[in-house]
């Protein structure tokens, strides 16, 4: 907890794609491994497709800097594998993601001011 | 599908315990998940081209699975890379959860295309000279293999992080008594188990665990199997993982109160698989133990296995009817240590428990000392440790010899490329280019030798790890991450370490320009062979010191592990029986078992001899007792200990024993306590025996009128000595370790649960027979043996029915790989040293090939050349054993340290021979070239350049 509070959300900026995606597929609702998996290739139109390894190796780091946490709540037994485990986003997190997405607009903003896109169309 | 477990294999192998541990079961999982959607989603799309429809889709559905594994592949290769890196490397100041900055990347690939440069053009020098590459991967495989073996040992005793979660807290807690050395402890009682339970702090959790051997009955045959009993606790907090059903629940130790009608029970997955063949259906089945029923819950994995090697079946218990025992001690406690606990704090604490329990219970003798040991430092042994560090410097030794020997042939293949070199240099390649160049052409030498050395080394330590099953399997060498690491950075050090004579010779000759020196033979081929002839001169003499400890270890090991020492072993086949409780509940019944067994025995056709005992010779592990001297009783809890078996009196002629005071057991020493007469007469003493060792190491008890005639107290009843046997080799290490005093009851007398049948083939008295031949007769016995006990009791089982010989073979084994190993660390130590004094005089040839020529020419007479060259390579042999005679006197110190008591061994003999044999080599080595140079027709060779 006093970790938290000493670190600012902007020290982890820039995010990688994947660790920006899964705060976003978890910003939704708890998700286990596979689900965040699939939610990032559904929203990304399979854009990003990441390796079950790439997202635990993020996972693991995620965890580490309190991106996000193991959630306790399962899904209705009859649906539930005793093998996943579910994630949930912290407010840390949530944080993080904010400030991610906000760095991202004024980026895209900047582009948009210089007609970079229109001259090289 | 395979390629699920090929990934799940590689997940396991590739990434760090501690991430497999937390992540690895979901990833897996995630993985299946992936493969399954891959699979399904595909199939649609595929279909809908409506050509061939079977084929498309079967091909687009191979190529999606194909593209699936490697993309999942590279995720694993590079997550392995992060992860390990991350454990060596602490992050920097910054917290990033992203990706690493961006490189300077011109700068980079500029790098890399120079370096693409070099590795092709290395490629192709060494693919121009095969014979000398061949022999370089060669010579630098064996020694790279020999060098990985021996780590991948150290890897796993010394370096692998514990197999079990949280390892570094977790001990074993032990007994032990006011006179017993440091090294001595032994389980503990239930009820002293539980007080220290109950009464102490420092752990987070202290569990108990029994071992013990049941008969397993109701399948095809009875069978003795060896069984764990334990709290659901223990296993929790061991981490183990099960790979079917699931671990012992909560309270199931206790299992009626659950509402169960049978203890559950777990398989070990190796019993799992050799006796219902992996069959998933065993969950639930019943099974039927010392003739109560336990349920399968569940299969643990391989991977767990903790102190005692081998256990079939875990069984949940609570120990609850033993809570108050005392006089059992095989309660062995696990525990983990409280954060922030250290092992010699919790055993003040124990100790100080211990302490107070001794005075609560004055009679057990318990003393004020307890033994906390960590599951690191338990495993292996500080003599383990000593032997196996003292391996890695003799295969390092050998590695440096091979480097050596590989430099030599750089430094004439060097040579070889002067001009080329030069050529190279004039077009403009710089200093620090050229270096690059020739390092890349030796390190990628050394990388490929490093690899095969990796194969072979794999070979080797599977064939280890099978001829070590008394290791805990965690504790197994294996090749993992650490192994191939090491394998590959070594060779990358050697290939720089072999390559550097050559490439710093090439480069500093860089003043006087090659390309004008058009004469070969030259001075600067002179200071060259000065090099070389250096380097065969240290070679020589590491060879020596490495053969020289080779064969003094070896000597040592194999005089001194006699295998038979002091019995005779050919003919003998033994079989281990263990009565049940169930069904033998007393003394009496196991009595009345003997009585029926020794009737059958007796009638068995091609049985010279019979015997029971308790123990085997060269046994693993024996059980001990205090006793006490009647004459001269010791203070209560400071009563000697001694090893103990109960035998038949036929076991001294069955296994050929010899007496030396007194006399054997004769039949007046048997029945004592069945007879009720004796019993009227006052409490019964019986006979015992003990050996040669006992008389010693006790000699300040008794007087000088000798042991026999002494009476002792030992499991609760007085005895009295009869006679002393000659001493054998009763316990494993025989020979290379001390002798244990031992002392030996009747089984009649004494008769004990567990017992061994000896047997002694008809027709192995006669001292001609091949020893092979007899054995087979003994093996021969086996089936009559079985048959004869099932006719007893059909339930009773039989186990590890094998011949002596067998028995000692496998208890050997360990030391005789050890030995081995040496022996042929010493042979290719040897080969290498010849090979460098050949390589040198076949070059020396080569340079003064006009000058011999020119000899020849004007009437030299053959045999004067061959002597010049002769002369000059037993002149470079004699100065490398002049040189490796302190450092063999190093290594024999050094031996003599790891081998406590080898000392004796040690003798001249050696090290004269090794010398005497390095000297023939090198004399054999330098003559044929030097021969070869004879046959050099002048005129031709006047001729040349």
């Amino acid at each position: 907890m006093l970790h938290r509070t000493e670190r600012s959300a902007e020290g982890l900026l820039p995010l990688s794609e994947p660790v920006f995606q899964i705060l976003i597929s978890l910003a939704a609702h708890d998700l286990h491994g596979y689900g965040v998996i699939r939610d990032i290739e559904q929203r990304t139109g399979r854009a990003l497709v990441l390796s079950a390894s790439t997202l635990y190796g993020a996972v693991k780091r995620m965890m580490r800097d309190q991106l996000l946490e193991r959630s306790n709540e399962r899904p209705a037994p009859e649906l539930d594998d005793e093998r996943r485990r579910y994630y949930r986003i912290t407010d840390f997190g949530r944080e993080v993601a904010a400030a991610e997405s906000e760095r991202i607009q004024r980026l895209a903003g900047m582009v948009r001011d210089t007609d970079f896109l229109a001259k090289r169309s | 599908m395979s390629g699920q477990r090929w990934f799940s294999r590689a997940a396991r192998w590739l990434l760090p315990t501690s991430f497999m541990r937390e992540f690895g079961q979901e990833l897996l999982a995630a993985v299946g998940d992936r493969r399954r959607s891959r699979l399904h989603l595909r199939l649609p799309q595929a279909s809908r081209s409506r050509r061939s429809l079977q084929d498309v889709s079967l091909y687009r559905r191979g190529l999606a699975l194909v593209v699936f594994w490697l993309a999942e592949l590279r995720g694993l290769l590079v997550l392995a890379v992060r992860e390990r890196l991350s454990s060596v490397i602490p992050r920097s100041g910054r917290h990033r959860a992203g990706r690493l900055a961006p490189r300077d990347v011109p700068q980079r690939t500029e790098w890399i295309s120079s370096m693409r440069q070099d590795l092709v053009y290395a490629l192709r020098m060494i693919a121009r000279t095969p014979v000398v590459t061949l022999i370089a991967v060669v010579s630098l495989a064996l020694a790279l293999a020999a060098n990985t073996t021996i780590f991948a040992i150290v890897n796993s005793w010394l370096i692998r992080p514990s197999p079990y979660a949280d390892g570094e807290r977790l001990v074993h807690v032990w007994e032990t008594r006011p006179d017993f050395a440091d090294d001595e402890w032994m389980p503990t009682s239930p009820a002293t188990f539980f007080d220290w339970q109950e009464r102490t702090d420092s752990f987070e959790a202290l569990q108990p665990l029994d071992y013990r051997s049941a008969n397993l009955t109701g399948l095809e045959e009875p069978e003795q199997l060896l069984t764990a009993r334990t709290t659901p606790e223990l296993l929790e907090m061991l981490g183990a993982q099960t790979v079917l059903g699931r671990r012992f629940a909560a309270g199931e130790g206790t299992f009626k109160a659950s509402g169960a009608t049978s203890r559950p029970l777990l398989l070990r997955e190796t019993f799992w698989r050799d006796r219902f063949g992996r069959d998933a259906a065993v969950l639930g089945t019943e099974l039927m133990l010392d003739g109560e029923a336990h349920t399968v819950v569940g299969v643990l994995s391989d991977q767990f296995e903790l102190w005692n090697a081998g256990v079939d079946v875990w069984i949940a218990t609570d120990f609850a009817d033993q809570r108050d025992v005392r006089d059992t001690q095989d309660i062995v406690a696990v525990g983990k240590l409280a954060v922030g606990v250290t092992a010699e704090q919790a055993r003040q604490e124990v100790s100080a428990i211990t302490a107070d329990i001794d005075r609560e219970n004055p009679e057990l003798g318990l003393g004020e000392r307890a033994v906390v040991i960590g599951f690191d430092e338990q495993f292996p042994s500080p003599t383990d440790r000593l032997l196996v560090n003292t391996l890695l410097l003799v295969v390092t030794l050998v590695l440096l010899v091979a480097c050596f020997n590989v430099a030599g042939l750089y430094l004439a293949k060097t040579d070889a490329r002067r001009s080329e070199l030069a050529v190279r240099e004039a077009l403009g390649a710089g200093r620090a280019r050229l270096l690059r160049q020739l390092l890349t052409e030796s390190v990628l030498l050394a990388l490929m030798a490093g690899a095969l050395g990796l194969a072979l080394g794999s070979w080797a330590i599977a064939g280890l790890a099978s001829s070590l099953d008394q290791i805990p399997r965690p504790y197994l060498p294996q090749v993992d991450f650490n192994v191939v690491l090491h394998a590959l950075a070594l060779s990358a050090l050697a290939g720089v370490a072999f390559g550097a004579p050559s490439t710093l010779q090439a480069v500093r000759r860089r003043a006087r320009s090659p390309l004008l020196d058009g004469t070969r033979g030259g001075t600067s081929s002179r200071s060259r062979k000065r090099v070389r002839a250096a380097l065969v001169v240290t070679q020589f003499a590491l060879a020596l010191a490495i053969l020289v400890g080779a064969a003094v270890l070896g000597d040592a090991v194999e005089r001194r592990l006699d295998k038979d020492a002091g019995f005779e072993s050919d003919g003998l086949l033994a079989a281990s029986i263990t009565l049940s409780q169930h069904r033998y509940p007393d003394a009496a019944a196991m009595r009345q078992f003997e009585v029926l067994l020794a009737e059958e025995l007796d009638r068995l056709a091609g049985a010279d001899s019979w015997a029971l005992t308790s123990t085997l010779p060269r046994a693993n592990s024996w059980p001990v007792t205090s006793f006490a001297l009647e004459r001269r009783p010791p203070e209560v809890g400071r009563e000697p200990w001694s090893a103990w078996s109960a035998i038949t009196p036929s076991m001294m002629e069955t296994l050929r024993l010899q007496m030396k005071e007194g006399r054997a057991f004769d039949s007046g020493d048997l029945h004592a306590f069945d007879d009720s007469a004796a019993e009227a007469r006052g409490p019964a003493i019986g006979s015992v025996i003990v050996n040669e060792r006992f008389v010693q190491e006790f000699a300040d008890l008794f007087d000088e009128a000798g042991v026999v005639g002494e009476r002792i107290q030992a499991h609760g009843q007085t005895w009295e000595i009869v006679g002393v046997v000659a001493e054998f080799a009763q316990s494993r290490m025989h020979g290379l370790e001390p002798a244990r005093s031992w002392i030996y009851l009747p089984y009649d007398q004494y008769p004990t649960r567990g017992f061994q049948v000896v047997v002694r083939a008809a027709g192995s008295s006669t001292a001609s027979a091949d020893p092979r031949e007899i054995d087979a007769l003994a093996a021969s016995l086996a089936p009559a043996l079985r048959r004869l006990v099932g006719s007893i009791d059909e339930t009773q089982p039989v186990s590890d029915v094998q011949t002596v010989n067998a028995h000692i073979e496998h208890t050997l084994a360990g030391p005789q790989f050890i030995v081995r190993l040496l022996a042929g660390v010493g042979a290719l130590a040897l080969a290498l040293a010849a090979m460098g004094i050949y390589g040198l005089t076949s070059f020396t040839v080569a340079l003064q090939t006009r000058e011999i020529g020119l000899r020849m020419a004007i009437g030299a007479q053959s045999s004067q050349v061959i002597r010049q060259f002769a002369r000059s390579g037993l002149q470079l042999s004699l100065a490398g054993l002049l040189l490796g005679v302190p450092l063999a006197f190093v290594v024999m110190r050094l031996f003599d340290t790891a081998l406590d008591g080898l000392g004796s061994a040690i003798s001249f003999l050696p090290l004269v021979a090794v010398a005497s044999v390095l000297g023939a080599v090198g004399l054999v080595a330098s003559y044929i070239p030097a021969r070869h140079a004879t046959r050099i027709d002048p005129l031709a060779a006047l001729q040349q350049e």
